[in-house]
């Protein structure tokens, strides 16, 4: 196959890729965003509470 | 042979201990706890001996490396994913031959990228202190600093070491999420004042409400914490998009499935590994500068100002645009197309290839009607997807965290970008790990035992 082809050949599957794309569901979209965001904020509530601490320690 | 070469030198190296057994879901999230605090509690040791004018030359980059800077984990995971880059181009461009399917193979590659990571280690600490990016406070503490650093980085080696083996997820993604998230939390929350300005609260929300007691609201202040919400609610949004790939073939009637695969295939992966070859550039450049030879550019104040090293610093808010539109252009197009070239070698050496897909498929036990070898059916269709998701996938995160660093977000847009990928996949774990303990009949099922 020459490059030409290729590429073409790879567009093609490209485009067969972006016509079987999902896009998420409200309830599926709520959820993740839910779950992320509970999980940073509890992740960065203990880095917060840590710093605080070493802060107040230091001054 | 090279394998045996190194297999001295690996046994020199203490590790740490494989379980055994399946570790419980208790004491993984123990272990996962317990690192993560430890990770935040050296973050708060301050480097002895460092000089009180030193300035942070890779802002930007620090958050996605998971560094704290002036702590002695300054260097974050930035040791370990260099290493990683090195053995991915070596393994992936089939330079040093390994096959990863094959555990001996594996722990040589595993092996290697420990060796590696110390090796860096030492030298971006020797780098940093001697090219003044973290100078002593005096010349005699030099050395001290330089040990200090690299202790550090080797703790981080072996935190990741435990929390892949008896955590969720990996060290390495534990540690960036954990910066981030810290970032975001105190920059936006925190009511202690900086040192700089004494009596104002440091964080934006704290900081606003200071601004409207004093009479002269100051909204943009809030801008980093919107910009993190922001950049949230879309990289959210990416993360849950999927690409449903149909399993039928040849017009086989009733023969209809789907197998849903991420969009962003690779994960974030491609855009860690591009973060940190981006400041390896910024490291290379400082070295050759103190050297006598700024081949990559010219760093002053910290900052690059010319070359190489200028057109390949992140532009950290939209206003660069207007500045200097080509920096922003070719800062893109590098970061996109390293991106793309990581999501195709992450794809190859962490198996989730046509070939690898197809197989696991397979043993699952599923079958195309009407085809006697499913396994070499399967294998035809996922080779018309996967290496089309794995470029586009590639690209488009490449695309978000370029997107996503111009809003100046808190934590830095990549940061936000990159803690969301990481906690939702931690998330999907502990909730895999948490239904394979309460159903011992599913372990046996789905072969994890």
């Amino acid at each position: 196959m020459s490059s030409k082809e290729s590429i073409a050949n790879f567009l093609k599957q490209c485009e067969r890729v972006l016509h079987v794309s999902r896009k998420p569901g409200r309830s599926e979209y709520i959820n993740v965003a839910k779950v992320t965001g509970i999980g940073i904020i509890l992740i960065g509530v203990v880095g917060f509470i840590i710093s605080i601490i070493a802060q107040l320690l230091t001054t | 042979m090279l394998k045996e070469m190194l297999q001295p030198i690996f046994s020199l190296i203490p590790q740490v201990k494989s379980p055994t057994y399946r570790v419980p879901f208790k004491e993984k999230l123990k272990w996962t706890g317990i690192i993560l605090i430890l990770y935040f509690l050296l973050g708060q040791i301050t480097l002895f001996g460092l000089s009180t004018n030193a300035v942070d030359y890779f802002g930007q980059l620090r958050a996605v490396m998971a560094g704290n800077f002036g702590s002695i984990i300054t260097l974050g995971i930035g040791p370990i994913v260099s290493a990683s880059i090195i053995l991915q181009l070596l393994v992936g461009g089939k330079i040093w031959r390994l096959d990863l399917s094959r555990p001996e193979d594996k722990a040589v590659f595993q092996g290697t990228q420990k060796v590696l990571a110390i090796i860096f280690t030492l030298f971006e600490a020797i780098v940093l202190v001697l090219t003044g990016a973290l100078s002593p406070s005096s010349p005699e503490l030099t050395w001290i600093l330089v040990l200090q650093i690299t202790i550090g980085g080797i703790l981080i080696i072996f935190m990741d070491e435990v929390v892949s083996k008896w955590g969720f997820g990996s060290g390495v993604g534990l540690f960036i999420a954990a910066g981030v998230a810290q970032q975001i939390i105190v920059g936006s929350l925190n009511v202690l004042s900086s040192p700089t300005s004494p009596g104002v609260p440091a964080g934006a929300i704290p900081h606003f409400i200071y601004s409207l007691t004093s009479g002269s609201p100051n909204f943009d202040l809030l801008i980093p914490v919107l910009a993190v919400v922001v950049v949230f609610l879309v990289v959210v949004y990416a993360e849950s998009m999927r690409v449903e790939i149909p399993l039928s073939y040849g017009g086989v009637k009733g023969a209809r499935g789907k197998y849903p695969l991420k969009f962003i295939y690779a994960s974030n992966m491609p855009v860690i590994l591009t973060s940190a070859l981006l400041l390896n550039v910024q490291l290379f450049a400082n070295l050759f500068q103190k050297l006598g030879h700024p081949i990559l550019g010219t760093i002053s104040n910290g900052r690059a100002i010319n070359g190489v090293a200028y057109f390949l610093s992140t532009p950290s808010t939209y206003t660069v645009i207007f500045t200097d539109p080509l920096k922003v252009l070719i800062y893109a197009v590098v970061f996109i197309g390293s991106c793309i070239l990581f999501a195709w070698l992450w794809v190859e050496l962490s198996g989730i290839g046509p070939k690898q897909v197809s197989k696991q498929l397979y043993d699952m036990g599923m079958q195309i009607p009407g085809f006697r070898s499913s396994r070499a059916q399967f294998e035809k269709i996922m080779s018309r997807y996967i290496p089309a998701i794995t470029v586009l996938g590639g690209a488009f995160v490449g695309l978000l965290a370029f997107g996503a660093d111009l809003t100046g977000a808190l934590g830095g847009g990549t940061g936000v970008l990159l803690t969301v990928g990481i906690v939702y996949r931690l998330y999907e774990e502990i909730a895999q790990e948490q239904l394979m303990d309460m159903h011992p009949m599913l372990r046996k099922f789905l072969g994890n035992e």
